[in-house]
């Protein structure tokens, strides 16, 4: 996944637009940091990577950077 | 552990609704919470049913059962085992398909069995009725399923932060012996080690329920205390699902492009779709709206998209459906089999 990518599935977690979100913000700080959020986001990555993170692991990345890295 | 029979056939599904209906926003603090709408937009929450008081699991059952009897639609002569897969138990003991039997006033010979399944509860009972089948040539099978976990002493006296996922329904599914050219194919598998992912801890002998907890439950808790690990529920669906019904679908000798339904355990929209989109079949073929119309009933879900959904088509001509149940255990299981031009297939009200 290309950073943009990754961008708009984190992006779309929180009912957000790409351009409003940036690598440093702290997710927990995003109004949408929520159980629905987490599940989406672990849906896109065991769609497109084939992993099957639990919520703890995302639960567990600080800043929307530390998740993109994750998505490699 | 797979399965493989032969000259069963489904004859007849009937759902039976307690007549109160209510909606998600009923039933929660704030429904115009942003949390409560982002849940209701991804899972689908809408209207459900819910029991009245005093309404147990066989009072249900009995309303559909007698429904069928007095409509000439079940012959209780005919009657050779009943199988019952709910978690909502009259008593203790004994054992609902006992209670049926009495009250129906069947043979003495009536194999009766209970077995709570949850999720899967739909699947297990019809293998367990296609295996007792060999063993009654001249009579029926009936698998009795659903939950009642939404029943509240006071529908008014608590509400949640976040809507529950349930909703009560009674179903009876008549299995029999037939000639018929397909075979039936099914596979069995579960997990225990996961099995705090989906439990419910309170009211077992390991923790005994107290006055305390209860009020918790019922305050706190919807659907009698019922405690997921949302995210590992969705990862054990979505890993194991698929690929054993991708397997199941080889030894069918079919592929998943030909089966014509998808009748999958309704846990929710979100998951159904993610599921239909690791198997490759499109939303058309897979009924996920219950959760909008009644709620996820545990072993009443399959069912009950049967009465609804997907009626017309079941009761009209023959289908090749595929049909999963999976959740508590954690244990997952899958049926291919022809369904089709049944003799009943409906949904009635009762006044319970």
């Amino acid at each position: 996944m290309n950073e943009k990518e990754k961008l708009e599935i984190i992006a779309e977690s929180v009912e957000m637009e790409t351009e409003e979100l940036s690598k440093e913000m702290v997710l927990e700080d995003l109004e949408n940091w929520d159980s629905v959020a987490v599940l989406t986001i672990i849906a896109a990555i065991s769609d497109r990577l084939g992993r099957y993170p639990s919520a703890q692991d995302i639960l567990a990345f600080r800043t929307v950077g530390d998740l993109m890295n994750y998505m490699d | 552990m797979d399965f493989h029979f032969q000259n069963k056939q489904i004859t007849g599904v009937l759902s039976i609704l307690p007549e109160t209906e209510y909606r998600m926003e009923d039933e929660v603090i704030d429904p115009n919470d942003s949390k409560v709408k982002r849940l209701q937009k991804v899972i689908g929450y809408g209207s459900r049913r819910r029991v009245k008081g005093n309404t147990c699991m066989s009072d249900l059952l009995l309303y559909g059962l007698r429904h069928l009897i007095s409509s000439q639609q079940l012959n209780p002569d005919d009657i050779g085992a009943i199988i019952v897969s709910t978690l909502c138990e009259d008593y203790l003991l004994p054992s609902l398909g006992c209670i049926l039997q009495g009250e129906l006033g069947l043979e003495n010979d009536v194999y009766c069995m209970d077995t709570p399944q949850a999720c899967a509860g739909y699947v297990t009972g019809l293998i367990h009725a296609f295996l007792l089948l060999d063993h009654m040539p001249n009579k029926k099978v009936i698998v009795c399923t659903g939950e009642i976990l939404n029943r509240k002493s006071d529908p008014n006296e608590a509400k949640y932060e976040h809507p529950s996922f349930g909703g009560d329904i009674a179903n009876i599914t008549i299995v029999e012996n037939c000639h018929s050219s397909r075979d039936i194919y099914a596979n069995y598998f579960t997990d225990g080690s996961r099995r705090n992912a989906l439990i419910i801890e309170d009211g077992g002998f390991r923790n005994p329920m107290t006055a305390e907890k209860l009020k918790m439950q019922t305050n706190n808790l919807p659907c009698m205390g019922v405690s997921m690990d949302g995210s590992g529920v969705f990862n054990f669906v979505q890993k194991e699902v698929p690929p054993s019904i991708f397997e199941l679908s080889k030894q069918a000798g079919v592929t998943v492009d030909d089966i014509d339904w998808f009748l999958f355990h309704q846990p929710n929209k979100f998951m159904l779709q993610k599921l239909a989109g690791a198997l490759g079949v499109p939303f058309r073929k897979v009924p996920m709206k219950l959760t909008e119309t009644l709620g996820n009933s545990d072993s009443g879900t399959i069912p009950a998209i049967m009465t609804t959904e997907a009626a017309d088509s079941l009761l009209s001509h023959n289908n090749l459906c595929c049909l999963s149940g999976f959740g508590g255990g954690l244990t997952w299981t899958s049926i291919i089999m022809d369904i089709g031009n049944l003799d009943f297939c409906e949904c009635i009200t009762s006044d319970l």
